[in-house]
C-alpha cells in the first residue's frame, strides 16, 4: 500500500462573497504524479498555494506525513520556508539580478550548505534539466524555455518531498511544450519525486499523470486514472471537459427497465443499462466521435442511429471533417474518404450504445460539441 | 529516490498563526512611527489652545487664536502667503509648455534645456537669490544703476524686496523647473496614438495640445498644482531674505518671527500653525487621495507609440525662449552670485579696487565656516543612509506585508508632507524642552538627524512603496518557498531589486538635506548649525561677502551632486528609459 504524502482534508478557501475552494478532499502517494486539471478560475491554483502556504484556508485541513501543516479551524499555518516543498510558478519567477548558477543555488544557500557541495549539487542538477553550459548566464539572457528549466532546477536541488507544478508548460510554445513534457516524465522517472500538478491542458494530464482530479467551480468532480477519468466518466462535465464528446439533447422513452433517448425527429439510440434516467426526462446524450460512424444514404434512422445533415465537408490536409447538423445541434465528425459526401447531403450516423452516456439536462449550460 | 526530509513538526507555536504576533508588532510599528510624525503635529495643535505662560501647566483658552486673528501682521502674513503660493497654477502652465516643447516638440538643443532645468531643480534657491539682490536691489542693483542711468527712465524700476521680486525668483530657478520636472514623465509616457488619431481628424498641433493633450494630462497636472501649493504655502528661505526686510512676511516666517520674539510666543504661533495645518492636511490628504486611485502601470518598452511632433520654423522661437529663460534666470545670477563672491563690498562696484580673494581667504580660515561644512556633509549622509534603511523598512511593511495597522502606517508617513520645516522645527523643539527621553538632543545633531529624517519620509516612502509594488509578488513569494524567511527574502531579492530607487532617493535626499534651512532654522545651535543656515545669518547679519562665498560654495556642491545623479541615470524623464 503506497504511502500517502500529502492529504487534503475538505480545503476552503474564500474570497469575498466568492469560494475558490469548497470542501477540496484528496490524497497524493508517494511517487506519483497527480493533476489538478480544470478550466480556468475552478480553483486549482488556489488549491495549489494553499498547499504551499502561500494562502491560508478558511477551513478544511492539509497534512503532511500525518501532521497537520495547515488548519482553518485551528488557525494552524506553517509558513512557507518551512513546509520543503518546491514550486515552480506559472510565471518561473525567476530573479534577474541572478545568474543561472545563483538562482538555483539560492536554496542550497539558505540551508548553510557548503560551497564546495553546493556546487557539485547545482551542476547536476543543471545538467539534469539541459542547463550545462548555462551557470553563469544572467537571468534576463534567457529564453521562456529555459526560465522554465531553471525554475525546475531550483525547485528540484534540495531535494523537496514534494513537488508542486502551477501551469508550467502553457507559456511555452507548441513544440517547446512538447519537448518539455518528455523531460519533465524524464525527471519524474529519474528522481521519482512526488509531483502535484496544476494544468488546464488535458493532453498534459493526460500524458504525464498517474492520476487526475478534474475540478471544476472549487469542487473536485473526479480523481482517477487517465484511463478512467476518459472511459467512466463520474459527471457530464468531466466526459466533456476530457477528449472530445458529442452532446444531443433528447427525452427519455421507455418502459419498464427498457430506455430510449429520443432525439427529436432523428432517431431513437438505447440506454445502456447501468445508467437509469427517469422517463420523461429531458437528457443529454454523450458520445464520444470514435463511437460515432456515418452512415451514407440513409433517411429512416435504424435503432441506435440518428439522422443528420452534412452542412460543410472540409480537407485539413490528413483527413476531411465534416460538419453535421442533427437537429438543432452542430457536430464535427472526421469523415472517411471512401465515401462521397457533399453539403446538404442527408446522413445517418450509428452510435455505439454500449459507449453512451446519459446525463440531466436540467439547468445546464450546453458543453462545447466539438472536438 | 528522494527520501522524505520534512524538518521536524511541532504543531505548536512556531506554526501558529501570526495574528497576534501581527498585531502586536503592527501596532508597535504604528505606534513609533505615530511618536514622530503626529506627536509633534498634536503638540502644536493643542499649545495653540493653551492660555498659561511658559513654564507653567497647560490650561485651555482661546486666547492665542483671538491674538493670532487680531494681529495685523498675523493676518497679513497668511494673506501674502496665499498670493505667494498662487504661482503653482501659473508654473504649471509655464512648466506644460516648456515640458512639451522639450518632450513632445524636441525643440533643437532640447538636451541641453533639459540638462540645465536639471541643475536648476538641484540649486539651492537661496545663493541665487543673493545674486538677484545684486541686480535688483533698489538702491545698489546692477539693473537699476543702469536704468536710472539710462535718459527716458532715470529711476530704479525693480525693487527685488517685494512680493514680485519673490515671485520672480521662486519662479524661475524652483517652481518651474520643478513643475518641467513633474509633468515630463506624464508626456513622455503619453500614448502617441492619442495625438495622431486627432491629426487625422483635421486638427492642427496647437488645437491637439488644447483638446487632446491638455485634457488626458490634467489630472498629472492638477497633482502637479496641488504639490506646488502645498510647496508654496510652507516656503520659508526666500521670504526671509528677501521679504522680511520689507516687513512682508508669510506663514512660515511669521512663525519664525513670534518664536524669536522675547518672550517668544509659542501659543501664538502655534494657532497660526494650526490655521494652515489645517488647510495643508486638505491638500496633502487630497493629493493622496488622487494619485492613490490611479493604478499604477508599469512603463513598458512601447517605444513605437512615441512620435515626435513635427513643428515648423516657430520652434527656434521656441528653442530661442527656453535658451533665454535659462541664461537670465538661472545662469545670470549665478554669476553674479560668483562675482559678488570676489568683490570687496558685495554689490559696490565703483568703489576702487572692487575686486579681491580676500573674502574667500578668509571664510576658508573661519573655523564656524569649517565646522558648519562638517556638520552639513554629516547631516547629509546620515540622513541619506538612516533614509534608505527606515524608508524600506517602512515601505516594505505597508506594501508587502500583513502586519495590523498598515493603512494607518502609510497615512502617517504621508503626514510630514503637510507639516513645513519651519513647524517640525517649532514641535520637536516643544518637545525637547518638554519630554524626559527626547530631551537629550537638545542641541545635539541628532536633533536635526531626526527632523530631515522625519520631513523626507512621505518622498523616500512614496517612492520605494511604488518600487517594491513593481517587484512581482512571485519573486518573493519563490524566495519563501525556497526556503527564505521575510528577513532574507528582503536582503536578497527585495533591495537588489530596488537598488536603482535606493540609490536615488539617497541623493535626493542628500540634496534635500545640504540645502535645508527651515526646518534646522529653529532646531540648530551654534555648533550644530550646518552650511546653508550659516549663510543666511550671514546675509541677515549684513555680511552678504561671506554670505555669497557660502552660497558660491553651496550651489557647487549641488551642481556636484546634480551630475552625480545624471550619471547614475536620473532624468527628467524625456529620454526614453
Amino acid at each position: 500500500m503506497p504511502e500517502v504524502v500529502l492529504e487534503v482534508q475538505r480545503l476552503v478557501k474564500r474570497y469575498g462573497a466568492a469560494t475558490a475552494v469548497d470542501r477540496v478532499s484528496f490524497e497524493l502517494f508517494r511517487g506519483e504524479t497527480l493533476t489538478l486539471l480544470g478550466p480556468s478560475g475552478c480553483g486549482k491554483s488556489t488549491t495549489l498555494r494553499l498547499i504551499a502556504g502561500l494562502e491560508r484556508p478558511d477551513d478544511g485541513e492539509v497534512l503532511v506525513n500525518g501532521v497537520v501543516i495547515a488548519s482553518g479551524a485551528k488557525r494552524i499555518c506553517l509558513p512557507p520556508e518551512k513546509r520543503n516543498m518546491g514550486l515552480v510558478f506559472q510565471s518561473y519567477a525567476i530573479w534577474p539580478h541572478m545568474t543561472v548558477f545563483e538562482n538555483v543555488a539560492y536554496p542550497l544557500r539558505i540551508r548553510h550548505v557548503p560551497a564546495a557541495e553546493m556546487r557539485r549539487q547545482v551542476e547536476r542538477m543543471l545538467e539534469l534539466t539541459g542547463l550545462d553550459g548555462l551557470a553563469q548566464r544572467p537571468a534576463t539572457h534567457l529564453s521562456g524555455g529555459q526560465q522554465q528549466r531553471v525554475a525546475l532546477a531550483r525547485a528540484l536541488v534540495y531535494e523537496p518531498d514534494i513537488l508542486l507544478l502551477d501551469e508550467p508548460l502553457s507559456n511555452l510554445d507548441a513544440k517547446l511544450r512538447h519537448e518539455m513534457r518528455a523531460q519533465l516524465k524524464r525527471l519524474q522517472i529519474a528522481l521519482g519525486t512526488t509531483i502535484l500538478f496544476v494544468t488546464h491542458d488535458q493532453l498534459e494530464a493526460m500524458t504525464l499523470s498517474h492520476r487526475i482530479a478534474v475540478m471544476r467551480a472549487g469542487v473536485i468532480e473526479q480523481v482517477g486514472a487517465p484511463r478512467e477519468i476518459y472511459h467512466q466518466p463520474a459527471t457530464h462535465f468531466v466526459q466533456s471537459f476530457i477528449g472530445q464528446c458529442i452532446n444531443v439533447r433528447g427525452r427519455v422513452v421507455g418502459a419498464g427497465a427498457e430506455r430510449h433517448v429520443e432525439v427529436a425527429g432523428q432517431g431513437r439510440v438505447a440506454v445502456p443499462p447501468d445508467q437509469l434516467p427517469a422517463i420523461g426526462d429531458g437528457v443529454w446524450l454523450s458520445v464520444r466521435p470514435e463511437h460515432v460512424a456515418i452512415v451514407a444514404n440513409g433517411v429512416e434512422p435504424a435503432p441506435n442511429q440518428l439522422a443528420a445533415v452534412v452542412d460543410d465537408v472540409a480537407y485539413v490536409g490528413d483527413r476531411y471533417e465534416c460538419t453535421l447538423r442533427l437537429g438543432e445541434a452542430e457536430i464535427v465528425l472526421e469523415a472517411p474518404r471512401t465515401l462521397d459526401l457533399r453539403a446538404g447531403q442527408r446522413v445517418l450516423l450509428a452510435l455505439d450504445a454500449a459507449a453512451i452516456k446519459v446525463w440531466p439536462a436540467a439547468g445546464e449550460l450546453p458543453p462545447v460539441g466539438r472536438p | 529516490m528522494a527520501t522524505i526530509r520534512i524538518a521536524a513538526l511541532r504543531a505548536g507555536a512556531d506554526q501558529r498563526w501570526l495574528p497576534r504576533r501581527e498585531t502586536t508588532l503592527g501596532l508597535a510599528l504604528v505606534a513609533v512611527v505615530a511618536l514622530f510624525t503626529l506627536l509633534p503635529v498634536a503638540f502644536v495643535v493643542i499649545g495653540s489652545f493653551n492660555g498659561a505662560r511658559v513654564g507653567e501647566a497647560w490650561e485651555w483658552s482661546l486666547q492665542p487664536w483671538a491674538e493670532a486673528f487680531r494681529s495685523p501682521r498675523t493676518l497679513e502674513s497668511i494673506g501674502y502667503s496665499v498670493l505667494l503660493a498662487l504661482r503653482a497654477p501659473v508654473a504649471v502652465i509655464i512648466g506644460f509648455v516648456i515640458a512639451w516643447l522639450l518632450v513632445r516638440v524636441q525643440i533643437p538643443g532640447w538636451r541641453f534645456i533639459e540638462f540645465a532645468l536639471w541643475v536648476a531643480f538641484f540649486l539651492p534657491v537661496l545663493p541665487v537669490a543673493l545674486g538677484w539682490i545684486l541686480l535688483l536691489d533698489s538702491k545698489y542693483g546692477l539693473v537699476n544703476q543702469a536704468l536710472v542711468a539710462l535718459p527716458f527712465v532715470g529711476r530704479p524700476l525693480f525693487n527685488i524686496n517685494s512680493v514680485a521680486g519673490i515671485l520672480w525668483v521662486h519662479l524661475t530657478l524652483s517652481t518651474v523647473p520643478i513643475m518641467v520636472i513633474l509633468l515630463a514623465p506624464a508626456l513622455r509616457q503619453m500614448d502617441a496614438t492619442l495625438e495622431q488619431a486627432a491629426r487625422v481628424c483635421g486638427s492642427g498641433p496647437l488645437q491637439t495640445l488644447r483638446r487632446v493633450v491638455i485634457p488626458v494630462l490634467s489630472p498629472a497636472m492638477l497633482t502637479a498644482m496641488v504639490a506646488g501649493l502645498i510647496r508654496g504655502l510652507e516656503a520659508f528661505e526666500v521670504e526671509q531674505l528677501l521679504g522680511t526686510p520689507a516687513g512682508i512676511y508669510v506663514y512660515a516666517t511669521r512663525v519664525y518671527d513670534l518664536m524669536n520674539v522675547e518672550p517668544p510666543q509659542f501659543p501664538q504661533a502655534m494657532a497660526l500653525s494650526t490655521f494652515f495645518l489645517l488647510v495643508l492636511f486638505v491638500l496633502a490628504f487630497l493629493y493622496q487621495w488622487y494619485t492613490e486611485r490611479r493604478t499604477y502601470v508599469t512603463i513598458s518598452g512601447r517605444g513605437a507609440s512615441f512620435r515626435v511632433i513635427p513643428a515648423g520654423r516657430w520652434r527656434y522661437a521656441a528653442s530661442a525662449f527656453c535658451l533665454l529663460y535659462i541664461a537670465i534666470g538661472i545662469a545670470l545670477p549665478l554669476a553674479l552670485l560668483l562675482l559678488g563672491s570676489f568683490m570687496r563690498l558685495f554689490g559696490f562696484f565703483s568703489i576702487p579696487d572692487p575686486y579681491t580673494t580676500a573674502q574667500w581667504q578668509r571664510v576658508f580660515r573661519d573655523p564656524v565656516f569649517l565646522q558648519a561644512l562638517r556638520n552639513s556633509l554629516i547631516l547629509g549622509f546620515s540622513v541619506a543612509g538612516l533614509g534608505i534603511l527606515v524608508y524600506g523598512l517602512l515601505a516594505y511593511v505597508i506594501v508587502r506585508s500583513q502586519l495590523a495597522g498598515r493603512r494607518t502606517l502609510s497615512l502617517l508617513t504621508w503626514l510630514p508632507w503637510a507639516v513645513p520645516g519651519i513647524l517640525l522645527g517649532v514641535a520637536l523643539l516643544w518637545l525637547m524642552l518638554t519630554l524626559p527621553g527626547v530631551k537629550l538632543l537638545y542641541g545635539t545633531m541628532g536633533a536635526l538627524i531626526l527632523a530631515l529624517l522625519i520631513q523626507s519620509m512621505p518622498f523616500g516612502v512614496q517612492m520605494l512603496k511604488t518600487s517594491f509594488a513593481q517587484v512581482a509578488l512571485e519573486l518573493e513569494q519563490a524566495s519563501r518557498v525556497c526556503g527564505a524567511g521575510w528577513l532574507t527574502t528582503y536582503r536578497r531579492v527585495m533591495l537588489p531589486l530596488v537598488a536603482p530607487m535606493l540609490v536615488s532617493i539617497f541623493v535626493l535626499v542628500f540634496i534635500t538635506v545640504l540645502r535645508d534651512i527651515s526646518t534646522s532654522a529653529l532646531l540648530a545651535g551654534a555648533t550644530t548649525r550646518p552650511l546653508a543656515l550659516l549663510m543666511l545669518e550671514f546675509a541677515r547679519g549684513g555680511n552678504l561677502e561671506s554670505a555669497a562665498v557660502v552660497g558660491v560654495i553651496l550651489a557647487a556642491m549641488a551642481v556636484g551632486v546634480a551630475l552625480v545623479a545624471r550619471k547614475l541615470g536620473l532624468r527628467l524623464g524625456s529620454e526614453a528609459a
